[in-house]
């Protein structure tokens, strides 16, 4: 009978657990990273009587945690994977809604800057219409200068967010750390696994992964080794590695990732893939970067084919016109690491060479290597990077300065800084170069009927207006200036001092044609007439792209970029989902299992206690017995 | 398959969100009447919307050039009208003044009505554009154009005609210039110029003549000498030493003589050594052309109809006015052809706007009808997950204990 009342006890003592741990399920029913558990019971040892085996009892054996490692690891890497996305989808969806606005976008403003050209060209004598010409060209540089200012507020939001993340991401390392010890402790002391402290630590490398992507290796029973980038420890056994951020050598004004070793610091910024960190420095590489560079070549664009067709041009005081457009100069950046204080200046050369690529060049001793700064690719080039041989690549013109040595380096960024420095350089709408700079006329006295085009500037020089007679000794000869007689071709070219006009008609001996300075012609449109059609011709990549198909370009560019980073983050999202879902599935707490497990333990017991209330009733039937 | 609680929780209120986002999307559709706001939503659609806009404002400005050029034409072509009407009228004038029945005192009224025609000659070709703009100063539109001097009237703007663009491909150019207009007119036939010698005691007169071969015309000076009133030779004073290139004998009056490819004829009697001189023409304008017919009409000779060069002069002054008719008549044609051609540009435009507003509209444009069925279908969606979500959070096994 004993043994009736031990096996009751046995129970009692194996369903009071299994009870224990359903409260704790039920109490853990919204605990992120909580992990079910189940007891597991087992049959004690039989006890032999004579030939035969009796049962004894059961024993609650264990406390497990309904853990799938495969299905939680897929979990974790596609958590990892969507955050990466839904970083890089969000920040491509901030760009899209600034650059990408089809109603109010880059596009108007340079409508509203080519019709104000339209405007002059229609009535060059109208002082409102050249003031409203000024205020769509600075409306122009204020709406450029405001998307550089946005773009480097988004590059530098990211620094600031890689510095925060940098501390979180040590303080996660050094959680799992201490976790991984106080688990080895725990099963030293009991032999069985902390199943809670196991949760917690599979939750803060779920955190991690979520930042930045990290790779997971068990070591032993207890130890989870956690490494980062391509194989940097960020955890090994009880020890965390600290990350910290340093300024970027290349681009000081941003930081890079870095792991502290004993041995000093590592870069994992370019190693970094995953999470957030790795969403948000693939948007920055890909997407943010491009478009800064892209917006700064189409404002290259603009100020060039304004300034070089408005330098051709005479203003209201008949002057030459100078520059419409200041822009900002090329931005060269010496490594902080260089070895010498050496610098590189580096400047424009031709517009229709330029790319949206950034550029590293390096000093290898014997000479000079250009590389991309985004895929490292090598750039051909020409020259040794003297004052007189300056490197010339993809139209940009380098001069290293003298004192550099093997090392140095510097990074170039030819259009980017465009932006920064654009503005309008003229205030005065009399300034506005919308006539052209010469006139060409008859002589009224002309007896024959020939006629003179009214002229065409070839190359500004400081004789384009000096006073110039084309005069005809007989019908098919002239001479200009009292110079050599030439030979008059009908509707041919005559080129002088910078200007091209044409003579058509059959002139008479002494027929004299005048070139002369267009001042005072303030009716004259024909170079706000240029100007107009310079805006609509083919200027980048080599004249093939107008300001206005590179603008559209870009805008659909990034809207296709942009769809497609949120087409993926989607699908990631159902994958993860779907993930979430399997793990949940097996690991997840379900309240009704819960209550149907209580019901039957609870039964359980109640017919346990039965079993001992039996087995005292049965020793006291035996005891009344003997009594009597 | 076994489902955990919080999961069964989670799926519920996904489905609510998206639904929710779903129907945010549909609701900023309907409110802006956009089916995209940004490239990203459509971004072949955008690109494809932003060059259509492109179009649209590049065509409301071609649209502004045009009103602005049809105005200054319109001014331009009035102007000529008046010009045309005041040519004919002084034509008409020198035709009266031809009348060998006119005394000297009507020939002086007559005179003064040509220099009235010159002044408001002279306010035609200084007219502004209604912009303050002089509409013939070329593009020196500050500078007042047409100014009279000493020696005639001086153009003082310039030769540059500016070109309005009217259309991506099209440019025309602006209204003509004061050169254009007024001056470099050659003069009589446009050849020649004949003129009666001062002091010839005949009754003859010379009309203008006319070229009957162009290529037998030679531009040099001639004279035409009668040696008797009925030999007369041509001789080419042009020559180092003159030399006689035709001579006739028995002319009769009203008789045409021809020599290098021209012909010219004398009415009225010649005395013996009178001569006529024929010299290339020159170019002129319309106000020297007003202006010699009125000091013609002013030197008329006492006796109507008796002096042989002033018949002469009436007959050049005709001639010259013909050839002031026929400029102006021809840079109206001009005008009317460039006034026509914004026309034209401007019907091209519309039809091309309501094109292009019709495919922006397809791009771009909600379907409203669309739109409001997916939002009711969406809201029944998500209704639907409500009601789901609220039945599914209700069960639970704990109600039963």
């Amino acid at each position: 009978m004993a043994d009736m009342m031990g096996t009751g006890l046995s129970s009692l003592r194996a369903l009071q657990r299994a009870l224990d741990t359903t409260a704790h399920n039920i109490a853990n029913v919204s605990t992120p990273g909580y992990t079910r558990q189940r007891v597991d019971f087992a049959t004690r040892t039989p006890q032999a009587y004579g030939t035969n085996w009796i049962g004894s009892g059961v024993n609650a054996t264990s406390v497990r945690r309904i853990y799938d490692q495969f299905v939680s690891q897929q979990a974790r890497t596609s958590s990892g994977t969507l955050a990466r996305m839904d970083a890089y989808a969000s920040q491509a969806e901030r760009l899209d809604n600034l650059l990408g606005d089809t109603t109010n976008g880059l596009s108007t403003s340079l409508q509203g800057f080519t019709n104000a050209i339209n405007e002059v060209s229609s009535t060059p004598s109208s002082i409102s219409a050249r003031q409203v010409l000024l205020a769509q060209g600075n409306a122009l540089t204020e709406r450029l200068r405001s998307y550089d200012a946005r773009l480097r507020e988004m590059s530098s939001s990211v620094d600031t967010r890689l510095v925060g993340e940098a501390s979180e991401i040590s303080g996660l390392a050094r959680g799992v750390a201490r976790l991984n010890g106080d688990i080895a402790v725990a099963i030293q002391q009991t032999g069985q696994a902390p199943n809670d402290l196991l949760d917690q630590r599979d939750a803060l490398i779920d955190q991690l992964s979520g930042k930045v992507g990290v790779t997971v290796v068990a070591e032993g029973e207890s130890t989870l080794n956690v490494f980062i980038g391509t194989g940097q420890p960020l955890v090994l056994g009880t020890t965390a590695s600290q990350i910290t951020t340093v300024a970027n050598p290349l681009d000081p004004e941003r930081v890079q990732l870095a792991l502290q070793t004993p041995s000093g610091t590592v870069d994992i910024s370019r190693s970094v893939s995953g999470g957030t960190l790795g969403g948000l420095l693939d948007w920055r590489r890909e997407m943010l970067d491009p478009a800064r560079n892209e917006l700064g070549r189409i404002t290259l664009a603009v100020a060039n084919q304004v300034n070089s067709q408005h330098r051709e041009g005479m203003d209201l005081t008949g002057a030459l016109g100078g520059n419409f457009f200041n822009t900002g100069g090329v931005g060269v950046v010496s490594a902080t690491s260089n070895p010498t204080d050496a610098t590189a200046t580096a400047t424009r050369v031709d517009l229709g060479a330029l790319t949206t690529h950034d550029y590293v060049l390096t000093n290898i001793g014997t000479g000079y290597e250009l590389r991309r700064q985004d895929t490292g690719a090598s750039v051909a080039f020409t020259g040794a990077g003297t004052a007189l041989d300056p490197i010339l690549a993809d139209g940009l013109s380098i001069v290293v300065g003298a004192g550099s040595a093997s090392g140095d380096q510097f990074v170039i960024h030819p259009t980017r800084e465009a932006m920064a420095g654009f503005s309008v350089a003229i205030t005065d709408p009399a300034r506005i170069a919308a006539a052209a700079p010469i006139r060409a006329a008859a002589a009224s006295g002309n007896t024959g009927n020939a006629t003179i085009t009214s002229g065409e500037v070839l190359t500004v020089s400081g004789t384009l207006t000096t006073p110039v007679d084309i005069v005809f000794t007989s019908a098919t000869q002239y001479s200009i200036n009292g110079g050599a007689a030439q030979t008059y071709a009908p509707g041919g070219n005559i080129d002088f001092n910078g200007w091209r006009v044409q003579i058509s008609g059959a002139p008479a001996a002494g027929d004299t044609f005048t070139v002369r300075s267009n001042a005072g012609a303030v009716g004259d449109n024909r170079n706000a007439f240029a100007l107009a059609d310079a805006m609509r011709a083919g200027v980048i990549e080599g004249g093939t792209v107008s300001v206005n198909a590179a603008v559209e370009r870009m805008t659909g560019n990034l809207g296709l970029q942009t769809r497609a980073a949120q087409m993926s983050r989607d699908a990631e999202a159902v994958v993860n989902a779907s993930d979430l879902a399997t793990r949940d599935a097996i690991s997840g707490v379900n309240l009704d299992e819960e209550a149907a497990n209580m019901l039957r333990f609870q039964q359980a017991y109640a017919a346990a206690a039965q079993i001992i209330a039996v087995s005292g009733q049965l020793f006291d039937t035996l005891i009344n017995a003997v009594r009597r | 398959m076994r489902l955990s609680t919080a999961g069964m929780h989670r799926t519920s209120i996904d489905a609510i969100l998206d639904h929710q986002a779903k129907m945010a999307k549909t609701q900023q559709q309907i409110t802006t009447g956009r089916r995209f706001t940004t490239a990203a939503e459509d971004p072949i659609g955008a690109v494809r919307a932003v060059g259509l806009d492109r179009t649209l404002a590049d065509n409301s400005q071609y649209e502004r050039n045009s009103n602005i050029l049809e105005s200054r034409l319109s001014y331009e072509e009035q102007t000529l009208a008046d010009v045309t009407t005041l040519l004919q009228s002084a034509r008409d004038v020198a035709l009266q003044g031809a009348n060998s029945t006119l005394g000297l005192e009507e020939r002086r009224m007559l005179a003064n009505e040509v220099r009235q025609n010159l002044a408001a000659l002279m306010e035609m070709a200084n007219r502004d554009d209604g912009n303050g703009e002089f509409l013939f100063a070329g593009t020196s539109t500050a500078t007042r154009p047409f100014a009279q001097g000493t020696t005639g009237a001086n153009y003082l703007g310039d030769q540059t005609t500016r070109q309005i663009r009217i259309s991506s491909t099209q440019s025309l150019a602006d209204v003509h210039t004061g050169a254009d207009v007024f001056m470099g007119i050659a003069e009589r036939n446009g050849v020649f110029r004949t003129t009666v010698t001062a002091g010839n005691t005949g009754t003859a007169t010379i009309d203008v003549g006319r070229v009957v071969d162009p290529t037998a015309w030679v531009a040099d000076n001639y004279t035409l000498q009668f040696t008797s009133p009925t030999d007369w030779q041509v001789v080419d004073d042009t020559t180092p030493t003159p030399v006689v290139i035709a001579s006739g004998a028995g002319f009769t009056p009203g008789q045409s003589i021809s020599f290098s490819g021209i012909n010219v004829t004398i009415t009225g009697t010649p005395a013996a050594n009178d001569t006529f001189s024929i010299t290339p023409a020159q170019n002129t304008d319309m106000f020297a052309m007003l202006d010699e017919l009125a000091r013609t009409l002013e030197g008329a000779p006492a006796i109507a109809g008796s002096n042989a060069a002033f018949q002469a002069q009436i007959g050049a002054s005709i001639a010259n006015l013909d050839k002031a008719l026929e400029r102006s008549v021809s840079v109206r044609a001009e005008v009317g052809s460039r006034l026509n051609a914004i026309d034209i540009a401007a019907d091209f435009r519309e039809s091309e706007a309501v094109d292009l507003q019709a495919l922006l509209s397809e791009l771009r444009d909600v379907d409203y009808a669309e739109a409001i069925s997916q939002l009711n279908q969406q809201y029944a969606g998500l209704q639907a997950a409500q009601a789901a979500y609220t039945r599914i959070a209700q069960m639970s096994l704990f109600d039963y204990l």
